[in-house]
């Protein structure tokens, strides 16, 4: 028969289910990783605490994510997300290229509460056409 | 007759570290077994064999520092014996008898240890032996510079403390190359690496010589780059053979006799294409090339039954019909080549994995591993930023040295291949080791070391015995 608790186990334990671990981290985090010339995930993490204030409504629920060219400082992309959302993937305007993103938190009223700096990716150039 | 080309095979053996205890439940230790028995020992043996015939087997085989520690243990070694004991004593699988008895013979003339035999064969200069990442991380996702020292590092110390020597040559994992990993191989006093062939044809300049003679890289350090074609020759053949190749999968009737004649065939097909090659680079840029075969260990033996055949074939008839082709290990590639060295280039980022890139270790059905990795490596960084310079009590000291052995283990890029959520073995074994690490961390941090759990981990996770957990310091010196 199956139980309530199996099902409990296989959600807690699918890749979903790891990254609602995010929302207990030791730290607030922002890290960048590259799998391919038009990939880049890009995942975020809350301390308990952190996370109870989005939830209490503390903060505004939306965070901004700014990419920068890591070399000249200039603003690549930029994303608005949930501040549950903890991962995405976007392609990057151009490859080759040294990236690095800050992640924004809102207080309710509106005012930058804090900024996450992640680290640093290079994207691959790939081939022309590819 | 003077070579017009250097042909480098470079065998590339790796298994994830899996000794799980006294009761042998992990699923790992029985790849390990296969690998053994179908193509570890098989390829000692057929070094040996050609070299008692005075042909030098002249190819480099990486050899990772998990496996190496896995061939060296007594435990799995009683385990691997039976095993193969157990394979010889299975009717339906006959045609593997002659294969089993032969590796259990290599296995008795060393004592059940195969490093032995191939560290024998370097010092005799008939074969090269070089190292790998660490446990075989993929270096270009991680976050943290220090992670990427570590596994050069520690993997460089595991080798000269094996063979009496230092590497040379390191093989990255998946061929996974980035242009920030260029510095970490002088540090680390690696003198060549070997790079997709895509990141040579992206790279920045493009190589004076092309992808035939190596390049310079920032630091110093060379690189070859891994020719495709004849890697797809080697997959082609391995998937072909006209039906009378060995099919690992559904094991029908086989026809050894005929088996080999298609080996032998394809070994001067391969040779053919590889002449054709070498003239059409000498016309295009006047240089001697060196055409680096990369391939996995496993392709021979594994998961081409007839794939070692191949190999020998290949390796006679460049001997006997007096082919204008050399084999050499990369080490003798690196001289040879010394006229037509490629000036310092920025290679591209890219992999040998199917899609040329990390997709094969990151994606949305693995992706979850990384908050877990990397929280631990910046504990591990943090803990060894902190710690270095303190006299810590020998307990601690063992504390810090298996939270980095258990945050190496995590970072093996097997797991993430072996994908799915938690559950999975891949997953699982990220998160037993991680979790391993954040109870040592914790226990270091409070310093209150629980001894018998540390003994445990310490049993159970026993490689890198000389690890130091400085290595993960930010301005850790090697």
């Amino acid at each position: 028969m199956d139980t309530g608790q199996n099902t409990s186990d296989t959600l807690e334990n699918s890749a979903d289910g790891m990254w609602r671990r995010s929302l207990e981290s030791r730290r607030d985090r922002l890290a960048l990783l590259t799998s391919g010339p038009d990939s880049v995930l890009v995942y975020w993490e809350w301390t308990k605490t952190k996370a109870d204030f989005f939830r209490k409504g503390s903060f505004s629920q939306e965070i901004l994510i700014t990419v920068f060219d890591a070399v000249s400082g200039a603003q690549a992309c930029q994303f608005r997300r949930g501040w549950d959302g903890l991962r995405f993937y976007f392609k990057p305007p151009q490859r080759g290229l040294y990236y690095r993103a800050e992640l924004a938190v809102f207080s309710a009223s509106g005012e930058t509460h804090c900024r996450l700096e992640s680290n640093t990716v290079f994207v691959p150039r790939g081939a022309e056409g590819q | 007759m003077s070579a017009k080309g250097l042909l480098s095979f470079v065998i590339c053996a790796h298994k994830p570290f899996a000794r799980q205890g006294e009761n042998g439940d992990c699923a790992g230790e029985e790849g390990f077994f296969s690998a053994v028995a179908n193509t570890y020992a098989p390829l000692v043996d057929m070094a040996e064999r050609l070299s008692r015939d005075n042909i030098r087997p002249a190819f480099t085989v990486s050899l990772s520092p998990s496996l190496c520690a896995m061939l060296e243990d007594e435990q799995l070694g009683g385990r691997l014996r039976s095993y193969i004991e157990a394979g010889l004593g299975d009717e339906s699988a006959a045609f593997a008898h002659l294969r089993y008895e032969s590796a259990l013979a290599v296995l008795d003339r060393y004592s059940g240890d195969l490093v032995t035999p191939l560290k024998q064969l370097q010092q005799n200069g008939q074969i090269e032996v070089i190292t790998s990442t660490a446990t075989h991380a993929v270096l270009p996702l991680f976050i943290h510079p220090e992670c990427s020292r570590a596994q050069v590092s520690v993997a460089g110390a595991d080798y000269q403390e094996r063979f009496s020597r230092k590497t040379r040559g390191l093989w990255l994992a998946g061929g996974a190359f980035e242009p920030r990993l260029s510095q970490y191989m002088q540090l680390a006093g690696i003198n060549y690496v070997f790079l997709p062939a895509r990141s040579f044809e992206c790279a920045r300049p493009k190589p004076k010589y092309g992808l035939y003679a190596p390049a310079r890289l920032a630091g110093g350090a060379l690189a070859f780059a891994c020719d495709a074609a004849s890697l797809e020759d080697c997959l082609s053949f391995s998937g072909s053979g006209g039906g009378v190749y060995l099919d690992c999968a559904s094991f029908g009737a086989y026809d050894a006799q005929a088996a080999s004649r298609v080996a032998r065939a394809h070994a001067e097909y391969f040779l053919r294409r590889r002449l054709e090659q070498a003239e059409a680079a000498d016309r295009a840029s006047g240089i001697r090339p060196v055409i680096t075969c990369a391939c996995d260990a496993d392709l021979f033996g594994g998961k081409w039954f007839e794939g070692l055949e191949f190999l020998e074939h290949v390796i006679r008839f460049i001997r006997q019909e007096r082919l204008p082709l050399q084999m050499v290990c990369a080490g003798e590639a690196v001289e040879a080549a010394q006229a037509a060295v490629s000036g310092e280039i920025e290679p591209d980022a890219a992999s040998l994995s199917g899609g040329g890139y990390f997709e094969q270790w990151l994606s949305p059905d693995n992706d979850w591993i990384y908050p877990r990795l990397n929280a631990a490596a910046e504990k591990m960084v943090e803990l060894a930023n902190r710690f270095q310079f303190q006299d810590v009590g020998h307990i601690e000291k063992r504390a810090l040295n298996q939270a980095a052995r258990e945050l190496m283990l995590a970072q093996s890029s097997d797991w993430a291949m072996q994908g799915g959520g938690a559950s999975g073995c891949g997953g699982g074994r990220v998160l037993e080791h991680c979790g391993n690490f954040d109870r040592l961390a914790a226990m270091v941090c409070a310093r209150n070391i629980d001894e018998a759990a540390l003994r445990d981990m310490e049993t159970r996770d026993n490689i890198f015995f000389n690890m130091d957990f400085r290595v993960f310091a930010s301005a850790s010196a090697f």
